[in-house]
C-alpha cells in the first residue's frame, strides 16, 4: 500500500466527514420539526452507508463530487447559526473586557463629589 | 485631576493609584491597564500552555505513564459522556474519558453525529476542521470546553 494511496484515502475520508456534517446540519435547517428531522437524517445516513464499501479511489472521488454537487444544489438559503458563533446575531456583542480592565459604572459620580 | 474625573461621562474606568496623580499624559484613558498591558488574545496562549503541559508531564518511570491534565470541567465531561452513551445506545458505564470512539463501535459518521448532538446540547458551534483528530471522549469534552470558553 503506497504512501500516495494512504494520503488520498485520508483526504477522501476527511471530505466525506465534512460533507456529512454539512449535509446533516442542512437537514436540520430544512426540517421544521424534530420528528421530520429524524426521518431525513436517517435517509441521509442511508445514502452515505450505501456507498460504504466502495474501494476504487476514482469511483469514490466521483461519488464525493456528485454528493457535493447535490448538497450545493439543495443548500438552505438561510441556515441556522448559533447566535454566539461567527455570523450569528449575538456574535461579538457585549464582549467581556480583556483581563486587567475594570469598568466602573458609577455614571459620572465620583468618590469626592 | 479630580475635576477632570468628575466631569467625565458615564463609564469611567478606575486608574491605578500610582498613575492617578502623575500628570496630564494618562488622563484621557478611559480604560486603565493593570500590570504589563494584559489584553488582546487571552485565550489561545492559555490553551496552548495546557496542551504543552499535558505533554511534558509524561514521566517514563511513573506507574501511570500519562497524567491527563484535562481542560474540561467534570460537569461538561459528565454531560458529554451521557450524550455519547445515548447517541450510540450503549451503557453509560462503558463510556469513560479515556474510551476511544472506535472502541465504542462508532465510525466517522457516528462521530459527526455525536459532535452535532453535543453542539446542540451546549449551544455552541465548533468549526468544520476542529473535530478532525478526535479520538477519545476526553478529546470531545475538551473541544466543547474550548469553544464554550471562546
Amino acid at each position: 500500500m503506497s504512501v500516495s494511496y494512504i494520503a488520498r484515502r485520508a483526504a477522501q475520508k476527511e471530505k466525506v466527514r465534512i460533507l456529512y456534517r454539512r449535509a446533516l446540519k442542512d437537514t436540520l435547517n430544512w426540517a421544521v420539526h424534530r420528528h421530520l428531522f429524524y426521518q431525513d437524517a436517517s435517509d441521509l445516513r442511508e445514502r452515505f452507508e450505501a456507498n460504504k464499501n466502495v474501494e476504487d479511489l476514482d469511483t469514490i472521488d466521483r461519488l464525493i463530487a456528485d454528493a457535493e454537487g447535490h448538497y450545493n444544489k439543495f443548500r438552505h438559503p438561510d441556515p441556522y447559526i448559533v447566535p454566539w458563533a461567527p455570523g450569528g446575531s449575538k456574535f461579538t456583542r457585549n464582549p467581556t473586557p480583556p483581563s486587567g480592565i475594570e469598568i466602573v459604572y458609577n455614571y459620572g459620580r465620583e468618590d469626592n463629589d | 485631576m479630580a475635576t477632570f474625573l468628575s466631569t467625565s461621562p458615564a463609564a469611567l474606568a478606575t486608574l491605578p493609584a500610582n498613575l492617578q496623580f502623575r500628570g496630564t499624559t494618562c488622563q484621557h484613558n478611559f480604560l486603565s491597564f493593570r500590570g504589563p498591558l494584559a489584553g488582546g488574545s487571552k485565550l489561545t496562549p492559555k490553551l496552548k500552555f495546557t496542551r504543552a503541559a499535558k505533554r511534558s508531564f509524561t514521566l517514563p518511570n511513573c506507574v501511570k505513564t500519562t497524567i491527563t491534565c484535562s481542560t474540561a470541567t467534570p460537569e461538561t465531561l459528565q454531560t458529554v459522556q451521557t450524550m455519547i452513551a445515548k447517541q450510540l445506545s450503549v451503557d453509560e458505564s462503558t463510556v469513560t474519558p479515556g474510551t476511544k470512539f472506535s472502541d465504542l463501535g462508532a465510525d466517522s459518521l457516528d462521530t459527526v453525529e455525536i459532535m452535532m448532538a453535543l453542539e446542540e446540547k451546549f449551544g455552541v458551534s465548533i468549526g468544520e476542521g476542529a473535530a478532525e483528530g478526535l479520538a477519545t471522549v476526553q478529546d470531545a469534552a475538551d473541544l466543547i470546553e474550548k469553544v464554550k470558553a471562546a
